[in-house]
C-alpha cells in the first residue's frame, strides 16, 4: 500500500517515530510531504500533484519531502493520504491566535486585562471557530483532496497541548479567564465537533487521540511533548499515532472501503461525454454509494439527466437557433446551437435575472437550471426569462427540488445552511407560484434517472410553440403541465 | 388678478411634479439643509428600513461609524454577523422602533435611567436582552451574562454617541410595550421572541405625537448637553414607509399604520422645520406614494423591494454626493444583493402570529 504523510511540523514527530520504527508501517510504502506551519498542510492540487501554496511557505522551516520524487508524484498514486494536523487555534504559550482574542466568554470569568473585552456567547464563539477552521489551509486542502482523490483519507487531529500550559503565564487562556481549563474544554470540544463534520462531510477516517486520557484529561503528559511552545510533540506521541495510522491501514485493507466498491455500483456511463471515469461531488458527497460526478466533463446527476432531455428533440430545434444559457451548463449540448451566450454570475457577462438586459424576443433558446433559487423575486424572474424568448422559442428551466416535494417551501431570504437559496419548489410551483407568468404557454415536465446513480431528476420545458409541444407531449419520459386549448391558439407575439 | 399660487416653480405643482414625471421618483423632491462631508462620522439607528440607508452609506464611501463591530470579522461571513446584530447599525442595539426608546437607550447610556425588568426567559429556558432581544438568537446562558452583554454595549453606545458627527434615525413606530409601572419601553411585546406576557405588568403605549415629539428633543438635548467640546452633531430624520405588520390598537391594521406613520411623519417635518441641526430626508414619500405601490413594494404589500431602496438613495446621494463620485448606479453591488436582502426585524415575526388570532 502506497502512503503519503501530507501535514505540517506536528507531523514531524510521526516522520521521527517513522524513522526510528519503520517496521510500524512495514506493509507500506510511505512517503511524507511537510510544510511547518500550525493551520494544517497548505496544500492545493495542481494537475493531481501537490502544490504548496507559497505564502505559507515559511523560509526558516522549509517543506521537507522524503523521498523527494514524493514532490512530484500523483496523488493518485497513492493508496491511501494522511492530513495532519488539523484543527489550530490556540497557540500555547508562544504564539498568540487572534481568534482567541477576539473576544471573551463570560461563563469562564474572564479577567480584566489588556484582551479584548468583547463579550461573545458561545453560540457565536462557535460560528467564529468553525469559520476560522473552513478557512484553514488544511482544512481547504481535505475538501480539495477529496474532490480528487478517491483513496483513503486519515486525519490526524492537532495534538491535546502540554500539561506545563496549565500552569504556564503565558499561555492565552490563563491570560484571560480564571477558569482557563473551562474554557480550554469549550474550546476543544468545538474543535473536535468540526474535526468530526468535516471528516463524515469529506468520507475521511478522522483518527482519535493517541490515548482517551489525553482527551479526558484536555493536555498530554509533559513528558512526550517538547517543551517549546507545548504545542509540538515528541516522538513518543508520533509513534503512538503512526500505530493508530497502520491499525487503520489494515483495517481498510481487510474491509474494503466505499472507493473499491465504486466500479461495480456504477451502471453506465455519463451522457454528456461517455467517461466512465467518477469521482465524489462537492464535500466529498456520494450517491446511492457511487461517486457521482463526472472526471471528465465535471457533470453531475442532474446534468445528465438534463441531457438526455436535449437528446429527445429533433436536431433541427437547435441548428441556426441562438441561446442564452445561465452559468456554463454542462448539460446544454452548445455545440449544436448556432450561437450561445453564457451568463456567469459576478463575471464578465453577468445578467441580473430580474432585469435582464436584453429586448424582447431575443433569443431562440434560454436554459436556466438551478438559478431561480438563488434569486430574490423568482416570479419577476421568470417573467424576464418568458420576455426575451422569441415567438415558437423555448425555456428550458429546473431548480431543486419537485423531483422530491408537492408543495414549494420558500423561507424568503438566502439561507446560508441552504446554500443561500431563498427556497425549495415543488411540484406546485408552475401552477400557482408562476401560473401568471405561463398564460399563453405550454410547459411540459421532462423526468427521468440519471444512469450512471440511478437517480431521478426534472426539468420543464416551455413554448408557445404548438407544434413543438405536440411533438413531445405523447413522448416517454414528458408530461403535460400546462396545456392551452383543444385548438391552440398560433402564439401571440407579444402577449406579455 | 393675482393669487400666490402663480408663478411658483414646477415641483410646487401636483400636474407637474408628480402627475406628469417621467421619472420613478419626481424631481427636486429634497434639498439637503446643510451638507454631509465625506469624513463626518455618521451614526444610524431606527426601524429596519434603517437598515438599508446605513449598508448603502456604507457601500458608498461614507464614513459611517461602528462602535460595536462583530469579533473576528475577517473570519464570519457578513451574515452571521447580522444574525448576530453586528454590521447591521453603528453599534448592536437592534431595531429602535420609538424615539421613547432611543431616549431611554441615551438616557440609560448616560446613566440617567436604568431600565427595568430587562432579562427575560426564553421557550428554549435562555436569557435574553429584553432591550434587543434579537441580537443573540439562542439567548444567553445566564442573566449575568446578559448584563455583562450589555454593560459592554452602554459602553459602546456612549463612544458613538460621543463621537458622531451626524445621526441618521429612521422614525419606525408609535405603537409599543412598556412596563406599567416603572416605565421601560421594550422594542417587542414579552412573549415574541422571549418573556411572558402578563397583562398586569406591560401595558400597550401608542405615542402621540407630542410624546414623540418630546421624546426626540429630549435625545436631541441630552446629546448636546454631552458635547463638551462644542463639537455639536447634526440630525437626519426618516420615517420608515414599512407598514406596521400587526397592530395591539383596536383598530384596523391599516388604519393603524396610517395613524402612526402620519403622527411620525408630521413630529420629524415639525422637528425639522424648527431646529436647524434636524435635517428630515423624504424616503417615506418616495415609497409610499400613488406610483411606487407596483415598484416599491413586494408582493406582502410592506417589504420594499430593492429598487425601492435604491430609488430612496438615489434621491439621498443625489445631494450628498459620492466620495468617489461615482453615479448612483454603481451602488448596485451584485454582491451585495443578498447581503442588503438580509434585513433583521424582529417585526417581522409577529407575522408568524398571525394566524393564531386572539392567541396572541
Amino acid at each position: 500500500m502506497k502512503v503519503l504523510f501530507a501535514g505540517n511540523s506536528q507531523m514531524s514527530c510521526i516522520k521521527l517515530a517513522f524513522d526510528a520504527f519503520p517496521e510500524v508501517m512495514k506493509d507500506s510504502c510511505v512517503s511524507f510531504y511537510i510544510v511547518p506551519g500550525g493551520q494544517g498542510p497548505p496544500f492545493i492540487i495542481e494537475n493531481k500533484k501537490l502544490k504548496i501554496i507559497s505564502r505559507h511557505v515559511n523560509i526558516k522551516f522549509p517543506p521537507r519531502v522524503t523521498p523527494e520524487t514524493a514532490k512530484d508524484a500523483q496523488i493518485d498514486s497513492y493508496d491511501a493520504i494522511i492530513v495532519g494536523a488539523l484543527g489550530h487555534y490556540d497557540g500555547g504559550f508562544c504564539f498568540g491566535n487572534p481568534v482567541l482574542h477576539c473576544g471573551i466568554l463570560q461563563k469562564y470569568l474572564p479577567k480584566h486585562n489588556e484582551h479584548s473585552n468583547t463579550p461573545i456567547s458561545t453560540v457565536l464563539y462557535k460560528e467564529i471557530l468553525y469559520a476560522y477552521f473552513s478557512k484553514q489551509p488544511g482544512f481547504i486542502f481535505l475538501r480539495a483532496l477529496r474532490e480528487s482523490f478517491t483513496g483513503v483519507i486519515i486525519v490526524h487531529p492537532f495534538p491535546v497541548p502540554s500539561e506545563v500550559m496549565k500552569t504556564h503565564p503565558e499561555w492565552a487562556l490563563n491570560k484571560m479567564y480564571n477558569d482557563p481549563l473551562g474554557a480550554h474544554a469549550f474550546f476543544m470540544q468545538l474543535r473536535d465537533d468540526f474535526l468530526e463534520k468535516e471528516c463524515r462531510a469529506n468520507e475521511a477516517i478522522l483518527l482519535p487521540y493517541p490515548r482517551p486520557d489525553y482527551r479526558k484529561n484536555l493536555f498530554a503528559p509533559a513528558d512526550i511533548m517538547h517543551s517549546s511552545d507545548g504545542l509540538h510533540p515528541k516522538p513518543e506521541y508520533g509513534l503512538m499515532v503512526l500505530r493508530q495510522i497502520a491499525e487503520t491501514l489494515a483495517a481498510c485493507d481487510r474491509t474494503p472501503v466505499a472507493v473499491s466498491t465504486y466500479e461495480t455500483a456504477r451502471r453506465e456511463a455519463c451522457t454528456i461525454c461517455g467517461s466512465t471515469s467518477f469521482k465524489s461531488a462537492w464535500n466529498g458527497r456520494l450517491n446511492n454509494g457511487v461517486p457521482p460526478r463526472c472526471a471528465q466533463c465535471l457533470s453531475c446527476e442532474r446534468h445528465r439527466v438534463f441531457r438526455r432531455a436535449f437528446d429527445d428533440m429533433p436536431p433541427a430545434w437547435f441548428s441556426d437557433k441562438n441561446l442564452l444559457q445561465f452559468f456554463n451548463d454542462p448539460s446544454v449540448p452548445a455545440e449544436r446551437f448556432g450561437k450561445t451566450e453564457t451568463s456567469i454570475f459576478n463575471g464578465t457577462n453577468h445578467l441580473d435575472l430580474q432585469a435582464i438586459d436584453r429586448p424582447d424576443a431575443f433569443y431562440d433558446w434560454v436554459v436556466c437550471n438551478y438559478v431561480l433559487e438563488l434569486v430574490a423575486d423568482d416570479q419577476k424572474a421568470m417573467r424576464e426569462l418568458l420576455r426575451i424568448i422569441r415567438p415558437g422559442g423555448v425555456l428550458l428551466f429546473s431548480y431543486p427540488s419537485p423531483i422530491y416535494r408537492e408543495k414549494t417551501n420558500d423561507w424568503g431570504y438566502p439561507d446560508e445552511n441552504r446554500a443561500h437559496h431563498y427556497r425549495t419548489y415543488g411540484r406546485d410551483a408552475i401552477a400557482t407560484r408562476f401560473a401568471d407568468a405561463f398564460a399563453g404557454w405550454y410547459v411540459l415536465s421532462y423526468q427521468n434517472d440519471d444512469p450512471v446513480t440511478n437517480t431521478p431528476d426534472i426539468c420543464y420545458f416551455a413554448t408557445r410553440d404548438p407544434l413543438k409541444f405536440a411533438e413531445l407531449r405523447d413522448r416517454q419520459n414528458w408530461e403535460v403541465i400546462i396545456s392551452q386549448d383543444s385548438t391552440p391558439q398560433a402564439p401571440a407575439s407579444d402577449h406579455l | 388678478m393675482t393669487n400666490p399660487y402663480i408663478g411658483l416653480p414646477p415641483e410646487n405643482y401636483w400636474r407637474t411634479a408628480v402627475a406628469q414625471s417621467t421619472t420613478p421618483v419626481p424631481k427636486k423632491l429634497y434639498s439637503k439643509k446643510w451638507e454631509i462631508k465625506h469624513d463626518d462620522k455618521i451614526a444610524t439607528a431606527g426601524s429596519c428600513f434603517a437598515q438599508h440607508i446605513g449598508q448603502r452609506l456604507k457601500q458608498s464611501g461614507f464614513s459611517l461609524l461602528d462602535a460595536e463591530p462583530a469579533p473576528a470579522p475577517h473570519v464570519l461571513d457578513v451574515n452571521v454577523q447580522k444574525r448576530f446584530g453586528y454590521s447591521t447599525y453603528s453599534a448592536r442595539y437592534g431595531n429602535i422602533y420609538t424615539t421613547r426608546q432611543l431616549l431611554q437607550l441615551a438616557r440609560e447610556t448616560f446613566g440617567e435611567f436604568i431600565p427595568h425588568d430587562i432579562v427575560w426567559q426564553g421557550q428554549n429556558c435562555n436569557y435574553y436582552d429584553a432591550l434587543r432581544p434579537n441580537v443573540e438568537p439562542d439567548g444567553l446562558e445566564s442573566p449575568e451574562e446578559v448584563a455583562a452583554h450589555r454593560k459592554y454595549h452602554l459602553s459602546r453606545v456612549r463612544e458613538l454617541f460621543e463621537r458622531m458627527d451626524v445621526f441618521i434615525f429612521t422614525m419606525g413606530l408609535t405603537e409599543a410595550w412598556e412596563h406599567g409601572s416603572k416605565g421601560t419601553v421594550y422594542p417587542t411585546a414579552p412573549g415574541v421572541i422571549a418573556g411572558e406576557y402578563n397583562p398586569q405588568e406591560y401595558i400597550f403605549k401608542n405615542y402621540t405625537a407630542d410624546e414623540v415629539y418630546a421624546d426626540f428633543l429630549a435625545f436631541r438635548n441630552l446629546i448636546l448637553k454631552t458635547r463638551a467640546n462644542g463639537n455639536m452633531p447634526k440630525f437626519l430624520l426618516t420615517v420608515s414607509p414599512v407598514p406596521l405588520t400587526a397592530t395591539a390598537s383596536d383598530k384596523h391594521v391599516l388604519v393603524a399604520t396610517m395613524h402612526s406613520k402620519s403622527i411620525l411623519r408630521a413630529v420629524a417635518g415639525t422637528l425639522a422645520n424648527l431646529f436647524p441641526d434636524i435635517d428630515y430626508f423624504p424616503s417615506f414619500e418616495i415609497i409610499c406614494n400613488p406610483w411606487g405601490h407596483e415598484l416599491f413594494y413586494e408582493k406582502n404589500l410592506r417589504s420594499v423591494t430593492k429598487q425601492g431602496v435604491d430609488a430612496v438613495m438615489c434621491e439621498f446621494f443625489k445631494e450628498h454626493a459620492l466620495k468617489n463620485g461615482a453615479p448612483p448606479q454603481s451602488l448596485k453591488l451584485a454582491s451585495q444583493e443578498m447581503i442588503e436582502d438580509n434585513v433583521i426585524c424582529e417585526e417581522a415575526i409577529l407575522e408568524a402570529f398571525a394566524d393564531e388570532g386572539g392567541k396572541r
